[in-house]
C-alpha cells in the first residue's frame, strides 16, 4: 500500500504543479510578451521498494520541467514583420502629409497658379488698363507667396520628420539600455532553462518587439538567453552585446544618418536604415527631399521662362522689363562644433550685392552676434536681430560664446521666390517689337518673333513672303525696301534671319508682308503678357507648360503615396500573419487553458481517489490483525 | 489556435479601420466633394486637374471676349455715326454741285462741312469703355490729330486682336487707316477739299474754263509743274507746264508744242501779264493736276476772254484743280459712303464671329462644368448607402465581438 500511496502522491503533486502553471497562464493572458507555459512530466523508474512487495513497472510521475512556448525562428519572423510594418507606417505618414500639402484644387497651389496666368491673359487683352495691371501684379505676388508658403510647409514637415527620428532614436536608446540590464540579470542566473529565466525572457522578448518597431535589428539569443542586437542583418554593426549598448543619435544634413558610438569609443555612421520606424522616417525624408528638389526645379523653370519673356518686353514707360521674379536667398549653416542651439531666419527684401558668404559669431560678454562679410568687414551686431543691407537676420534660442553660423548665398530655391518688381507700371506687358500683318495680305498667316536671351531688340523691319510655294522669306528695310537677309522656312515654319527667330503660322501667300516695329511707350499691345500667359500649358515644341508640370508633380506625389499605402497594407497583412503564427505557438487561449484545467482536475481527483483506496486497503489489513 | 490577446487586437484594429472609413464618408458628405487627393483616385484627380485648367481658361476667354465684344459694339456704334456723317458729306457735295446756289447758301454748306469735320474727328478718336482708342491700333494716344496740313493719322495701323484659346486670334477692331483712309485718301482730306471747294478762291472756280478765239492765260507760281487738258478746234491733249518763276517762255513753248493737236497757239501777252492764247474757235482748259503729287488748295490757272482787239470782255475765270472739281468731290464722297458701309459690315462680321466664339465657349464651359460636377461632387445616394452598410457591418462586428469575448469555458467549470 505504501507504494500505492507514494504513486498517488506523486500524481497529486504533478497535477497540482500543472494546475499552478495553467493558473499562471490564465493570470497572464493579457501580459505583453508573456508566453504560455506548460509542464513536461516523466514517469519515475520502478523497482522492488520493499522485501514484501513485487517489483512494479514504475513509481509514479514527476514534473521534469516547466517549458516556455518560444521558437526563435518564429519570433524572428515576427520581429522582421514588425520592423517592416513600422517602417511602412512611418513612411506612409510622411507620404500622406506631403501629398496633402500639394493636393490639387481651386484653393491649392494650382488654383493660385491658374489665377496668375488668367490675370496675364487679361493683361494681354488690356495692357494699358491700370486695374488690370494691378490685378496682374497682385496675382504674381499671391503666386510667389503661395509658392514660398508651400516650400516652407515642406521644410517644416522635414524638420518635424527629423525631430521624430531623433525622438525615435532616443526611445531606441532607452530600450537598448533596458535590454542591457536584462542581459546582465540573465547572465547572473546562469542557466537558460530554469523557471527563473522565464519572466526575464518574457521581458526580453517584449523589449525586442519594441526595438523591432523602432530599428531594423537582427537578434541573436545566447544559450543563457542574453540578446545580441545588430543593425539590419547578422553582419551589421553591433547595437547591443555583452559589453553594453551602443550610443545612438541621428542627423539629417542631407539623408538621415545614424551615428553609432560603441562602448569602446569606436564610431560608425550609416544611412542604411531599412526597417523600423527610423527606417520609415528615413524613406520619408528621402521622399521629402526629392519632392523639394522637384518643386524647386518646377519653380526655377517657371521663373526662367517668365523672366526671359519679361526681359524682352516693355513696360508702360517703354522701358525694357527686367526680371519678374527672383530666387536669390541665404542659407544658414551652424557650425558642427556649436555648443548652443539657435534658430535662424533670414529675410531678404530686395537682392543686394553683399560680399558673401557672411559669418556670424556670438560673443556672450560683448555685443552678441557680429556679422562679417567675406572680407572681414563688420556689417552689423546685435543679440536677436542683425540688419544688413537688404537682409535681416533674426536669431532665437540659446547660443553659447563662440558659436558660429555661416550665411551662404543660394539661388534657385522655391522658398526664396520673390517678386522682383514693386509697381504695376513695371509689368512689361508689351512686346518691344510689335509684329503685325500688313493691310491687304492675301494669306491668313501670323508671324511670331522670338529672340535669344541678350539679343537686342531690332529696328523697324519688314518680313516678306517672297515665294510661298518654297517658303522663301525676305527681311527688308521698310524705309527703302532694301534686302537685309533672306532664308527658307523649315517644315515647322521657323527661320532665323539676322539673329531674329521667326515662325510663320498658318497659310501665307506670296507677297504677304509683316511689319516689325519698335513699340512706343504706352503701347496697347500685350504680346509679352500673352506669351507669358501661354507658358501655362503645353507648347507646340513638345515642352511642358507650367501648369502641366505642376499637375505631373502632384500626380507623381499622389502615385507614390498610393504605392506607399499599398505597401503599408501589405506589410500589415504580413505582420498579421506572423503574429498569428507566433500567437498560435505561444499565446494564451482561455478556452484551451480551461480545458486543460478540467483535465488536470480530473487527474488530481483520480490520484486522490487512488490514495484514498490505498488507505482503505491499509485500514482493512489493520482490522484483520 | 488564436490567442485571446490576438483576437482582441485584431478586433480593435478592425473597429479602428471601420471608424476611419465611416469618418471619411461623413467628411465627404459634409463637404459635398470627393477626396481630392491624387492617391485616393489618380485617374479622377488628373482628369479633374485638366478640367480645372480648361474651365479657368474658358472663364478668362469669356471675360476677355466680353470686353472685346463691348469694344466692337462701341466701334459699331461709332461707325454707324461715321456712316451717317459720310452720307451727310455726300449730300453737301451734291448740293455744292448746284451752280444756282447763292454765296450765302454755299457759306451755309461750308459751315455744315466744318461742323461735320469736327464731329467725324471726335468719332475717329473715340475710345472703348476702358479708355483705349478704337482706331489707333496698338499705338498710344488719339488716332487722329489736327495738324497744320490737315488731319493726320498717328496710329500704327495694326488691327487689335485678343487671344481666345491657343493660336486663336480674334480681331477686335479695324485699323484707323483702313477705316478713315490715310493721307489724301482719307475722309478728312475729302472733307478739307469739300470745305476748300466751298471757300474762296476755289468757290468761284470752274471745273472747265472756256474762251473763244482770244484769251489771257494766267498761271500761279510754285516749284512743281502742273498738267491740264487743253482743247481747241483741232483736238484735245494733255500739256505739262512748269510754274516756277521765270518759266513763261517754257510755258509758251509747251503749249505751242501741242498746237498741231489742239489748234491753240500761245504767245507772250503784249502787256506782259500772262500768256495770250489764240485759236480759230473755242478753247477749253480742264483736269488740272500735279504730276508731283503736290495737290494745290487754290486755283493755279485762270482764263480771261478777250475780244478780237485784245480787250478783256469778262472777268477771269479760275480753273479748279482736278481733285477739287465738284464732280470729283461728289464721286469721292459717294465712294466713301460705300467704303464706310463696307467697314460697318466688317465690324459687324467681327462682332458676329466673336459672338459665335463666345457661344461656343459657353457651351464648352457647360460641358466642362457638368464633367467636373460628376467627378468632384459626392454621389450622395451612393455614399449614404455605403455609410449605412459600414454602420451595419460595424454594429454586427461589435456585437459578435462582445458575444464571442464574453464566452469562455471557465463559465462552465464547476
Amino acid at each position: 500500500m505504501s507504494d500505492m500511496i507514494h504513486i498517488a502522491r506523486s500524481g497529486i503533486i504533478a497535477a497540482r504543479t500543472a494546475l499552478a502553471v495553467t493558473s499562471e497562464n490564465v493570470a497572464n493572458v493579457g501580459t505583453e510578451g508573456y508566453r504560455r507555459r506548460d509542464v513536461a512530466s516523466v514517469s519515475n523508474a520502478g523497482g522492488q521498494t520493499t522485501p514484501t512487495t513485487q517489483p512494479t513497472g514504475g513509481q509514479g510521475v514527476s514534473v521534469s520541467e516547466v517549458r516556455r512556448a518560444f521558437d526563435q525562428l518564429v519570433a524572428q519572423r515576427l520581429w522582421t514583420a514588425t520592423s517592416a510594418q513600422s517602417a511602412s507606417a512611418a513612411h506612409r505618414q510622411v507620404a500622406d502629409s506631403l501629398e496633402t500639402r500639394f493636393t490639387p484644387g481651386e484653393n491649392g497651389l494650382d488654383g493660385t497658379m491658374r489665377d496668375f496666368f488668367d490675370s496675364l491673359s487679361r493683361l494681354a487683352a488690356s495692357p494699358a488698363d491700370r486695374t488690370t495691371r494691378a490685378s496682374a501684379l497682385h496675382g504674381a505676388q499671391t503666386l510667389a507667396t503661395e509658392i514660398v508658403a508651400t516650400a516652407q510647409g515642406a521644410a517644416q514637415l522635414r524638420a518635424d520628420t527629423v525631430a521624430q527620428a531623433q525622438m525615435t532614436t532616443a526611445e531606441a536608446q532607452g530600450i537598448l539600455q533596458d535590454l542591457h540590464v536584462l542581459n546582465e540579470r540573465l547572465a547572473h542566473l546562469g542557466q537558460s532553462e530554469t523557471i527563473g529565466h522565464h519572466p526575464l525572457a518574457d521581458q526580453r522578448d517584449a523589449l525586442l518587439q519594441r526595438a523591432a518597431q523602432l530599428l531594423p535589428a537582427s537578434v541573436e539569443l545566447g544559450a543563457d538567453g542574453r540578446a545580441t542586437l545588430r543593425l539590419g542583418s547578422e553582419a551589421g554593426p553591433v547595437l547591443l552585446d555583452g559589453t553594453g549598448p551602443t550610443r545612438l543619435h541621428v542627423s539629417a544634413e542631407d539623408q538621415l544618418t545614424l551615428h553609432m558610438t560603441a562602448p569602446d569609443g569606436s564610431r560608425r555612421d550609416t544611412r542604411m536604415l531599412t526597417g523600423g520606424r527610423l527606417g520609415g522616417l528615413a524613406m520619408g525624408l528621402g521622399a521629402l527631399d526629392m519632392a523639394a528638389q522637384e518643386f524647386d526645379k518646377l519653380a526655377r523653370d517657371m521663373v526662367a521662362g517668365l523672366n526671359q519673356l519679361h526681359r524682352q518686353g516693355t513696360d508702360v514707360l517703354g522701358q525694357p522689363g527686367g526680371d519678374l521674379f527672383t530666387m536669390d536667398g541665404w542659407q544658414a549653416k551652424p557650425a558642427a562644433a556649436n555648443a548652443g542651439k539657435v534658430q535662424v531666419q533670414v529675410d531678404m527684401a530686395r537682392p543686394q550685392p553683399l560680399n558673401g558668404p557672411l559669418e556670424l559669431v556670438y560673443d556672450a560678454g560683448g555685443p552678441g552676434w557680429t556679422a562679417r562679410d567675406a572680407g572681414g568687414t563688420v556689417l552689423a551686431t546685435g543679440h536677436d536681430r542683425l540688419v544688413l543691407p537688404g537682409v535681416t537676420v533674426d536669431l532665437a534660442g540659446a547660443p553659447r560664446n563662440g558659436d558660429r553660423i555661416v550665411l551662404e548665398q543660394v539661388t534657385g530655391r522655391a522658398i526664396d521666390l520673390r517678386l522682383a518688381i514693386g509697381d504695376a507700371d513695371e509689368l512689361a506687358a508689351a512686346a518691344d517689337v510689335l509684329v503685325a500683318p500688313a493691310l491687304g495680305n492675301a494669306g491668313a498667316a501670323s508671324l511670331q518673333l522670338s529672340r535669344d536671351a541678350g539679343e537686342p531688340s531690332p529696328d523697324a523691319l519688314d518680313v516678306v513672303i517672297a515665294d510661298a510655294t518654297v517658303g522663301l522669306v525676305e527681311l527688308r528695310n521698310p524705309s527703302d525696301d532694301s534686302l537685309v537677309a533672306t532664308g527658307t522656312l523649315a517644315g515647322d515654319g521657323r527661320v532665323t534671319l539676322a539673329g531674329l527667330n521667326l515662325q510663320l503660322q498658318g497659310v501665307g501667300q506670296t507677297g504677304d508682308r509683316f511689319t516689325l516695329r519698335p513699340t512706343a511707350a504706352g503701347s496697347g499691345n500685350g504680346a509679352t503678357a500673352q506669351a507669358m500667359a501661354d507658358l501655362r500649358s503645353a507648347r507646340g515644341d513638345g515642352g511642358y507648360g507650367v501648369l502641366d508640370s505642376l499637375s505631373n508633380f502632384q500626380a507623381d506625389l499622389g502615385t507614390r503615396a498610393a504605392a506607399v499605402q499599398r505597401a503599408d497594407d501589405t506589410a500589415q497583412a504580413r505582420l498579421d500573419s506572423a503574429a498569428a503564427e507566433d500567437a498560435a505557438l505561444g499565446a494564451v487561449n482561455l478556452d484551451a487553458e480551461a480545458a486543460r484545467m478540467v483535465e488536470l482536475q480530473q487527474a488530481y481527483q483520480a490520484s486522490a481517489q487512488a490514495m484514498s483506496i490505498a488507505r482503505s486497503l491499509f485500514d482493512t489489513l489493520l482490522r484483520m490483525i | 489556435m488564436i490567442s485571446d490577446a490576438q483576437f482582441a487586437q485584431t478586433a480593435i484594429r478592425a473597429f479602428t479601420r471601420q471608424d476611419q472609413q465611416i469618418s471619411d464618408l461623413q467628411t465627404r458628405l459634409s463637404s459635398g466633394v470627393n477626396d481630392p487627393r491624387v492617391s485616393a483616385d489618380p485617374a479622377r484627380a488628373m482628369e479633374l486637374s485638366a478640367l480645372r485648367d480648361l474651365r479657368s481658361d474658358l472663364s478668362t476667354q469669356t471675360d476677355i471676349g466680353r470686353i472685346a465684344a463691348d469694344r466692337l459694339a462701341m466701334t459699331d456704334s461709332v461707325l454707324s455715326e461715321v456712316s451717317d456723317g459720310v452720307r451727310e458729306l455726300y449730300r453737301i457735295s451734291l448740293q455744292a454741285n448746284n451752280d444756282t446756289l447763292t454765296r450765302e447758301a454755299h457759306g451755309a454748306l461750308r459751315v455744315q462741312a466744318e461742323t461735320l469735320r469736327n464731329t467725324l474727328l471726335a468719332a475717329a478718336n473715340a475710345t472703348d469703355p476702358q479708355g483705349r482708342p478704337l482706331f489707333s491700333g496698338n499705338a498710344p494716344g488719339p488716332a487722329f490729330v489736327n495738324a497744320p496740313d490737315g488731319v493726320r493719322y498717328q496710329g500704327d495701323n495694326s488691327a487689335t486682336a485678343i487671344q481666345m484659346g491657343r493660336n486663336t486670334l480674334m480681331q477686335t477692331g479695324l485699323p484707323g487707316g483702313q477705316v478713315f483712309g490715310d493721307g489724301q485718301d482719307s475722309v478728312f482730306a475729302l472733307l478739307d477739299d469739300v470745305i476748300t471747294g466751298l471757300s474762296d478762291p476755289v468757290l468761284g472756280a470752274r471745273d472747265t474754263v472756256r474762251a473763244n478765239q482770244q484769251a489771257t492765260l494766267q498761271l500761279g507760281i510754285q516749284d512743281d509743274p502742273i498738267t491740264f487738258d487743253i482743247a481747241g478746234p483741232e483736238g484735245r491733249t494733255l500739256v505739262q507746264l512748269p510754274l516756277s518763276a521765270g518759266s513763261e517762255a517754257a510755258q509758251i513753248a509747251a503749249i505751242n508744242s501741242v498746237s498741231a493737236q489742239t489748234g491753240v497757239q500761245a504767245q507772250a501777252a503784249p502787256d506782259g501779264v500772262g500768256i495770250r492764247l489764240s485759236a480759230a474757235g473755242d478753247m477749253t482748259l480742264s483736269n488740272q493736276t500735279s504730276p508731283m503729287g503736290n495737290l494745290a488748295s487754290r486755283p493755279l490757272v485762270t482764263l480771261q476772254q478777250l475780244d478780237s482787239d485784245g480787250t478783256t470782255t469778262s472777268d477771269p475765270v479760275a480753273l479748279r484743280p482736278a481733285h477739287l472739281e465738284r464732280q470729283e468731290l461728289l464721286a469721292r464722297s459717294s465712294a466713301k459712303v460705300g467704303h464706310m458701309a463696307e467697314m460697318h459690315a466688317a465690324v459687324g462680321a467681327l462682332g458676329s464671329t466673336l459672338d459665335s466664339r463666345l457661344e461656343q465657349i459657353a457651351e464648352t464651359r457647360l460641358t466642362v462644368d457638368q464633367a467636373m460636377s460628376r467627378l468632384n461632387d459626392v454621389n450622395v445616394a451612393e455614399t449614404i448607402t455605403r455609410l449605412q452598410t459600414l454602420l451595419l457591418t460595424q454594429q454586427a462586428s461589435q456585437q459578435s465581438f462582445v458575444k464571442i469575448a464574453g464566452q469562455s469555458l471557465f463559465d462552465y467549470l464547476r
